[in-house]
């Protein structure tokens, strides 16, 4: 008589496995290696290492405020398109990501003493339909807003941007770039002290499909020339821009 | 765009002028609310609203509780960057003796309490904002007290008033034209029911015949039986909605927290 050897396993994984759990097995498998391809490569499809420079990641964060102080910083921001010459459409604190994300300006909390982010954003519909912005950051010291002056005003992710000195104001930067909405834009930066301003302008009329930065130049005029507005700005000479 | 000629002073003229019409329907219809006669149970068609969930009000109502709540959910300077305080029209305030007969609601009050009035920015670029919160006895009444504002009637009621009114502040100076009063269609930014009405004036100058417009919008949502109002006053071009709205929903949220 034939002894039959006793199977080693044990008993509960001894059963055949059932086609639909192989299946689940294979399907988790797949999964895995597709979150993996995921991570490695960002969620936006690009390299991770361009991750940074599509969202401010490491960028110096603003400063906190109490509730009273950011009537100031409107003010500094409301200057730029004076009297009713645009429509305000929203406003409101924003944090440093914001110039990268594009993300809209927060009202108030409801807590009437917690403290607020240092920065500030004003948004108009300009008379000739253009999306205007005016943004101001408030770091912790000078060489924090530079760092994040130096970050914000970089090329961007995505589409090929386009970032240079601007013309004026003095030591201000241009860039030229397609926002997350996918719409070409045109920005100034320039820090003055704790403080980085951006202007912004993502003109109207664009259609659909990829717009060229480089189609931009009237609105760096246009956001040089707001730009001079800021208090502190210094302007004495005529823009150039980023060439077209 | 052009200035007016005569700059500060004129413009004074045009806040006060704003601030006349900045009296919103709180201000004419609850602020002596010991003195509220009862008003006409019908005044015109009344829309259909969907409600929202009921309000839990655990404890008996009373005038320090509507006070207590009204200071939890009202508005203050720092919700509206940039605001300074500034006095309310004392005299518009006691002009009020006819407004009742604008709404639909018959029962009275038990209390409440407003914002200051809150300003920022100078010429052309003023707004003013102020909020209030009444406490009525129960839900419905604060329901039927708002309800004027999907009435017909309602509105010319208060259109005629208002008119009445603004032309008293007219001068020399500053000559208040035409005005409208309709629904604000304001959506549903809360996810409850609110009630809205533009008011919209035509200010000019006497002497440089600039003319420019002064919007005021009144809007407001019942919580319960508290009717919660937001009144945004600007020259030129209305507040921006989405500061509406954002207003509106920072009350709503102190409202949940507070205790009624």
């Amino acid at each position: 008589m034939h002894e039959q050897r006793p199977d080693p396993r044990p008993a509960h994984r001894r059963r055949r496995p059932p086609r639909a759990l192989l299946l689940g097995v294979l399907t988790i498998l797949l999964a895995g290696l597709a979150f993996h391809l995921l991570a490695s490569t960002g969620a936006a499809g690009g390299p991770r290492r361009e991750a940074s420079a599509c969202t401010g990641q490491g960028a110096p964060q603003v400063a906190s405020i109490k509730p009273q102080e950011l009537g100031e910083l409107r003010a500094s921001v409301a200057r730029v398109l004076p009297e009713r010459v645009g429509r305000l459409y929203e406003e409101g604190t924003i944090v440093g990501s914001s110039v990268w994300t594009d993300a809209a300006p927060a009202g108030p909390p409801v807590s009437r003493t917690a403290p607020r982010p240092a920065g500030y954003e004003m948004r108009w519909w300009a008379p000739n339909g253009d999306d205007l912005v005016a943004d101001v950051l408030v770091f912790a010291s000078p060489r924090a807003a530079a760092l994040f002056l130096t970050r914000a005003a970089a090329p961007r992710c995505g589409h090929g941007s386009l970032s240079a000195g601007a013309g004026r104001p003095p030591q201000a930067r241009n860039l030229a770039w397609i926002n997350p909405d996918g719409v070409a834009e045109a920005d100034v930066y320039l820090a003055r002290g704790r403080r980085v301003y951006r202007v912004a302008d993502a003109p109207a009329g664009q259609g659909t499909g990829v717009p060229a930065p480089g189609r931009l130049s009237g609105a760096l005029r246009t956001v040089d020339t707001l730009a001079c507005l800021l208090q502190g700005a210094n302007c004495t000479s005529a823009s150039s821009g980023v060439p077209a | 765009m052009s200035r007016p000629e005569h700059g500060a002073g004129l413009l004074a003229a045009l806040v006060l002028a704003a601030s006349a019409a900045g009296c919103g329907k709180s201000d004419l219809v609850h602020e002596r609310d010991a003195h509220r006669a009862a008003a006409p149970a019908s005044a015109g068609h009344v829309a259909a609203r969907p409600r929202q969930a009921p309000v839990p009000v655990p404890l008996r109502l009373s005038f320090a509780r509507a006070g207590a709540f009204a200071r939890a959910v009202n508005l203050s300077a720092v919700d509206f960057p940039g605001s300074h305080l500034t006095p309310r029209n004392a005299s518009l305030e006691n002009q009020q003796e006819e407004a009742p007969g604008c709404s639909h609601g018959a029962a009275l009050p038990l209390g409440g309490g407003r914002s200051p009035k809150l300003e920022r920015g100078s010429a052309l670029e003023t707004e003013s904002i102020s909020s209030s919160v009444i406490v009525m006895p129960s839900a419905g009444a604060a329901r039927s007290d708002l309800a004027y504002t999907d009435s017909s009637a309602g509105l010319a009621c208060y259109s005629k008033l208002l008119s009445r009114k603004l032309a008293g502040e007219s001068s020399s100076r500053v000559h208040i034209g035409h005005i409208s009063v309709g629904r604000l269609n304001t959506g549903s930014p809360l996810g409850v029911p609110t009630y809205g009405l533009r008011i919209r004036a035509d200010i000019s100058a006497g002497a440089s015949g600039v003319t420019i417009g002064l919007y005021v919008d009144a809007i407001a949502f019942d919580y319960g039986p508290a009717e919660i109002q937001l009144y945004a006053t600007s020259f030129v071009q209305p507040v921006a909605v989405r500061t509406e709205n954002e207003l509106l929903e920072l009350m709503l949220a102190r409202a949940r927290l507070a205790r009624l």
